[in-house]
């Protein structure tokens, strides 16, 4: 039966494969006849444009997809089997986020150096990050979930530090949005003669390591014990995965979910073992990436503008994603709770009085201290009762904003058991951005009122997607952190695609989604006070049920707690918590996954302790975000959400390296 | 309290069918999954104040049988009753009060102290918003003490020993007050010492509360010492039931475990002793 | 990137000594102005009145113009969110915004009064609409006498390149904005600078649809069906684009790659108004004139 269903992966594999050729051989012949395609591989006629683009684009375009497809299929199946992660993917280590970040600073500072080699610098970025990640990790024995963790914060630092540099230089990096947004458009065969012999390279390395990897099945105790180094198994596997998936990114740009898509579908159709994955799963990746770039090619006719491939394979993936999700195991194992340990110290009675005071400091600073023209000032009698028209909004949308935050991220991470689970990944600040994408397609003046509509109708569709999805699912906590992920994906590939096109408009979006609470005045600011209260409020009442839910089902059923009933209240809760603070100040909401950490990091251990502190923490965070994004680079600002991302990723990475002595 | 964990091995073994009270009823109860065959369908009665060993070697239907007393799985065919009345009828608190339920991975419990956990017992009583009565205080402390934990009250659970914190664990299954407690291999990960001052505290608990006590053990030497009833399963169905002393044969442990068994009797005790031969 | 002293800063330096005035048509001081977006930033320069603060300085003068800017003007930071409290310490009398500014302008309008122009619109003539939006700017600063000169300029600008341009053969053109080593912007019939073809007796190659903006991102392999165009690329080139890049590709292999008629044209911001059309249409013309190669066969 075993023999079976590996076969039967292979047949499936080679099946999809198949047919991704033969749509290809069929769009090709419709541009040059069959009888023509010898000499226009070999010795193009220069006077025949279609054998030229035979020649020099759709070949090379061909050829490049199927070594991306299979070299990402590749990266991901030793990601997901080293990391003990299914939902581990190239994006987990940082590596797109650190070439990305290279690429940035190299348009802006270095210029001369993409003309040297664009691929260089994104490699060399990739690998950079990367490097980071594991020399955090190395304090805590490369254990996975330290790495995943560290691989998303690194990823999330890198990410803001990009967006920040784009607004700050948004000519500059009009072309480096198509990067972002993967095209696989050719016009000669360097991409080829570049990426073939380092997947080569890395492929046969990868086989060399195939039997010692297998190993890593077992736990990491059994693994240790049949004599495996783990340390420099883990390091040498992630490092080829990491190399083929930087190659592919430096070639082509960012080609979301083949790496995540490619090992799962694999492993569903049958390939149990994990060398069966290693054949299969890059098989599955250059079938699924060739069809998909057929797909936007043949699309992309009836545009005005091209659709590159990475925006589609993410928009085609992620509802494949969301098909899979039943079928996939449950994964909060690999994640159990307990990533940071509360200090010894255990004084609530000191430190809510302390967390008060900071709150009070960072308020009266921010309202009172800022940057003008003629340099730094204290704001008092006319100066202030001028100043405060703007700031005193601002301030009081970012504490609630950062309240909230802060409580969404104590209910979810208790909720999922999920110490890394953070308020955005349920995509309700993607379809935030989606409503306001829609505004201004709808209108060309998209005023306030109409974005306001649009956002506010994005947030609640997700949410009731996110419910409907919790209820069908029994409520099982971890279907809606994936569900919200395929989501974020699905939404993140519209926004992308449309910022890759260099619409001007962009820089608009790109503003918002960077989480600002620029827009806050009077109105708004009582507005989210009056969403805010109630919602701050409720939290509180379910502090014993999140004292039991990260014991675990059976514990929370042994105890009779009502599972369905008491994880969809909170999951509501959570959606709604996160969409008001979205709606408020914007979609980047690590003050999501950093205030729950540092509350329990000072000792606030028990849920209702911990919600409290949270919500404290998450509103001086927010609060020294706006602030600082005011005067650091006046008279320009950064957007309170990024600058709250760029703060606090140092501190979990400090904490990450602290726990490991 | 003290009377209750007596030094001696020799505890009396008088049947505590006298005692009456709500009863467990199975009633044809199946679970399979995918055509596999984890429970055939099975009928069992259970009754309070008294203690089952369950029995049968990896993969019997052990823990499906246990999943399915504490509703943590759901049958595929047939019924559960809990004093008369379908299991499913229950609310999800109503039946913690009745049932308690310890399963075999204890998880994590990342910045717990014992006190806090003991406290979690008390759960189905009070509910997420109910007021913590003096009662609620008073079966805390009194658990504690049971299950000797006084001195480790402010001990983070995760620094404790195995056994410590197994005892943490079933001080919160007492605390919870229930009619009946279900364990999942209470033992498994304990030395000798902690297995028998566990399985003490169990019996000596359906003694002196009127407990039922459903265990599944791996030792068939320690359920034959501690359980007044054996329940021996083989691939999904109950193989036998009945006293220590009726299963104690060499026949029906060779058949229960597939091996070739030998019993013989304990010089000074008596007390029956099963061995591989 | 600086290009030295050209033919608009020479102007500017000569028109400067007149602007007070043209800017003071009526008798009336120009009123102070905040502007937070580029084209309208050119506009107001364009008549000579020197704005009180205006968004992303450095990077207005690198990419859009190259207008001499008195450090009296202050930087009020980014265009999609200038600062308000810089603006409101301004004070200005007017502030100038478009509609894509739309969400922010409840903000601005508690500053001043913030007057929203639109150049693109759907119908797609922006140089039409920038002279009109710069005639409606005029009129609020009072300096509508001098937003005619310009105009008038612009236009006698065009008539001089179109005739001569006229009788000789030039090839239907594709405007191209180099991205990377593999995409190009191509500007359409309803871009700025298609327009300003079009009022030059040019052809625009680019027949395909366009987006809002007037311009079409594609790959290279896109521009081999336009055997017969000449292409003309305007800077910034990124250093990888296949204008700069040796060896053999599609690139090079392109009929009108082969037969040499590229051109190069300097940065101009493609988003601008009537002053940024005149200098493409200069620098165009030049271009066309100088380069033997890019006419047609």
């Amino acid at each position: 039966m075993q023999a079976n269903s590996a076969s039967r992966s292979v047949v499936l594999a080679a099946g999809l494969a198949a047919l991704a050729v033969t749509w290809a051989i069929v769009r090709l012949n419709s541009q040059l006849p069959l009888h023509l395609w010898t000499q226009a591989w070999l010795h193009p006629s220069l006077e025949d444009a279609q054998q030229l683009l035979f020649h020099y684009s759709a070949l090379p375009r061909l050829v490049t997809a199927v070594l991306c497809g299979a070299a990402l299929g590749l990266a991901g199946t030793i990601f997901q089997h080293v990391l003990r992660n299914p939902l581990a993917s190239p994006t987990t280590l940082g590596v797109e986020a650190g070439a990305q970040l290279a690429l940035v600073i190299a348009t802006i500072w270095a210029p001369f150096l993409l003309g040297v080699g664009r691929e260089f610098v994104a490699v060399a970025g990739a690998l950079g990050v990367t490097a980071l990640i594991f020399a955090v990790s190395s304090a805590r024995g490369f254990s996975s979930l330290t790495l995943i963790l560290a691989g998303l914060v690194m990823s999330l630092f890198c990410g803001s530090l990009v967006v920040a540099l784009k607004l700050l230089n948004q000519e500059y990096i009009s072309s480096l949005y198509i990067w972002g947004a993967g095209s696989l458009a050719q016009q000669d065969w360097s991409a080829v003669t570049y990426l073939l012999p380092r997947l080569l390279g890395c492929a046969f390395a990868a086989a060399l390591l195939a039997r010692p990897l297998v190993v890593l099945t077992l736990s990491d105790e059994s693994a240790s014990a049949l004599g495996v180094s783990l340390r420099w198994l883990r390091i040498a596997a992630l490092f080829i995965a990491v190399l083929l998936t930087a190659f592919v990114t430096s070639a082509v740009g960012i080609i979301g979910f083949i790496g995540l898509a490619a090992p799962q579908i694999a492993r569903l159709s049958g390939a149990r073992r994990f060398q069966e994955r290693l054949v299969v799963a890059p098989l599955m990746g250059a079938g699924l990436l060739v069809l998909v770039d057929q797909a936007a090619q043949a699309s992309s006719g009836s545009f005005s503008d091209f659709l590159p491939t990475g925006a589609v394979t993410a928009l085609l993936g992620a509802p494949l994603l969301l098909w899979l999700l039943p079928q996939l195991k449950s994964s909060s194992n690999d994640l159990a709770p307990g990533f940071i340990a509360p200090a010894t110290a255990y004084r609530p009675g000191i430190l809510f009085p302390l967390l008060m005071t900071g709150l009070v400091a960072v308020t009266l600073a921010s309202i009172l201290l800022g940057r003008s023209t003629q340099g730094w000032s204290i704001a008092d009698g006319e100066m202030l009762a001028a100043l405060a028209e703007w700031r005193v909004p601002r301030t009081s949308v970012a504490l609630l904003g950062g309240a909230m935050l802060g409580m969404a991220g104590v209910l979810l991470q208790r909720l999922t058991r999920n110490p890394v689970a953070s308020p955005e990944v349920l995509g309700i600040g993607t379809g935030v951005a989606i409503g306001i994408l829609l505004s201004m397609v709808i209108s060309t003046a998209p005023g306030r009122g109409l974005q306001l509509a649009m956002s506010s109708a994005g947030a609640f569709t997700v949410l009731a997607f996110l419910l409907w999805r919790g209820i069908k699912s029994r409520s099982a906590p971890d279907q809606m952190l994936l569900t919200g992920i395929a989501l974020s994906a699905f939404l993140d590939a519209i926004i992308v695609s449309f910022i890759a096109l260099g619409d001007p408009r962009a820089a608009q979006l790109l503003a918002w989604l960077a989480g600002s609470t620029y827009r806050a005045d009077a109105t708004t600011a009582w507005m989210t006070l009056a969403i805010a209260a109630p919602l701050l409020l409720a939290p509180p009442f379910f502090s014993r049920t999140l004292d039991i839910l990260p014991l675990g089902e059976e514990t929370a059923r042994e105890l009779g707690v009502d599972l369905r009933l008491a994880r969809l209240a909170i999951m509501g809760l959570t959606a709604f918590l996160t969409a008001a603070s979205v709606l408020a100040i914007g979609p980047l909401t690590f003050a999501g996954l950093v205030g729950p950490h540092l509350a329990r990091a000072i000792g606030l251990r028990r849920a209702f302790e911990q919600l409290i502190g949270a919500a404290l923490i998450g509103a001086i965070l927010m609060i020294l975000a706006d602030w600082l994004g005011r005067i650091v680079i006046f008279p320009f600002q950064l957007p309170a959400g990024l600058v709250a991302a760029l703060i606090g990723v140092p501190y979990l990475i400090w904490h990450l390296t602290r726990r490991g002595r | 309290m003290q009377a209750l964990f007596r030094q001696d091995g020799t505890e009396d073994r008088t049947d505590s069918s006298g005692l009456s009270g709500p009863m467990f009823e199975m009633e044809g109860a199946s679970v399979s999954i995918d055509g596999h065959v984890l429970l055939a369908p099975t009928s069992l009665t259970l009754k309070r104040g008294c203690v089952y060993g369950i029995i049968g070697h990896n993969g019997s239907g052990k823990s499906t049988l246990l999943k399915l007393l504490g509703r943590q799985a759901q049958p595929s065919g047939g019924s559960i009753r809990y004093a008369g009345t379908p299991v499913e009828d229950y609310g999800a608190r109503a039946f913690a009060r009745h049932v308690a339920y310890l399963p075999q991975q204890t998880p994590a419990t990342t910045g717990l102290t014992v006190r806090e956990l003991v406290r979690f017992g008390r759960y189905p009583w009070h509910g997420p918003l109910g007021r913590i009565s003096a009662e609620d205080h008073l079966n805390v402390v009194e658990a504690m003490q049971l299950a000797q934990l006084d001195d480790l009250a402010d001990r983070l659970v995760d620094t404790l020993s195995g056994g410590e914190r197994q005892r943490a664990w079933i001080a919160m299954l007492v605390a919870q007050d229930s009619s009946f407690i279900l364990l999942d291999e209470p033992t498994s990960a304990l030395d000798l010492a902690h297995q028998i001052e566990v399985l003490r505290l169990l019996r000596n608990l359906s003694r002196s509360r009127n407990l039922g006590v459903v265990a599944i053990l791996h030792d068939i030497n320690m359920a034959a010492r501690f359980c007044d009833e054996l329940i021996a399963l083989q691939r999904g169905r109950i193989r036998i039931q009945g006293k220590p002393d009726d299963l104690m044969r060499s026949d029906v442990l060779e058949n229960v475990y597939g091996i070739p068994m030998e019993v013989i009797r304990h010089p000074a005790s008596e007390a029956p002793i099963g061995f591989a031969r | 990137m600086r290009r030295g002293l050209n033919r608009r800063e020479c102007l500017a330096a000569l028109l400067l000594p007149m602007a007070p005035a043209f800017a003071q048509d009526a008798g009336k001081a120009p009123p102070r102005v905040a502007i937070v977006d580029w084209g309208l930033t050119t506009s107001v320069l364009s008549l000579g009145i020197t704005p009180a603060g205006i968004a992303e300085i450095d990077l207005y003068r690198r990419w859009a113009d190259d207008f001499p800017i008195s450090p009296d003007i202050q930087d009020v930071g980014l265009r999609t969110e200038p600062n308000l409290e810089v603006l409101a310490s301004l004070k200005p009398d007017l502030i100038l915004t478009t509609p894509f500014s739309e969400n922010v302008r409840p903000l601005l309008e508690r500053i001043a009064p913030t007057r929203s122009y639109a150049t693109y619109t759907p119908d797609g003539h922006p140089l039409a609409r920038s002279a009109q939006v710069l005639r409606e700017i005029a009129r609020e600063l009072h300096a509508e006498a001098r937003a005619q000169a310009v105009i008038v300029q612009a236009e006698a600008t065009f008539t001089a390149a179109r005739a001569s341009l006229a009788g000789r053969k030039i090839p239907p053109l594709l405007l191209a904005g180099f991205m990377d080593g593999r995409h190009t912007r191509i500007y359409g019939a309803d871009s700025l600078f298609g327009n300003v073809l079009d009022r030059l007796g040019l052809r625009n190659a680019w027949n395909k649809p366009t987006n809002f903006w007037g311009f079409s991102l594609v790959g290279i392999h896109e521009l081999a069906p336009y055997a017969e165009a000449g292409l003309l690329a305007i800077a910034p080139i990124p250093p990888e684009a296949p204008l700069n890049a040796s060896g053999e590709g599609l690139w090079r292999s392109l009929s009108f790659v082969r037969a040499g008629r590229v051109g190069t044209l300097p940065t101009t911001w493609a988003f601008g108004d009537v002053s940024t059309a005149e200098r493409f249409a200069r620098s165009l013309t030049k271009t066309l004139l100088d380069k033997e190669s890019l006419r047609a066969g």
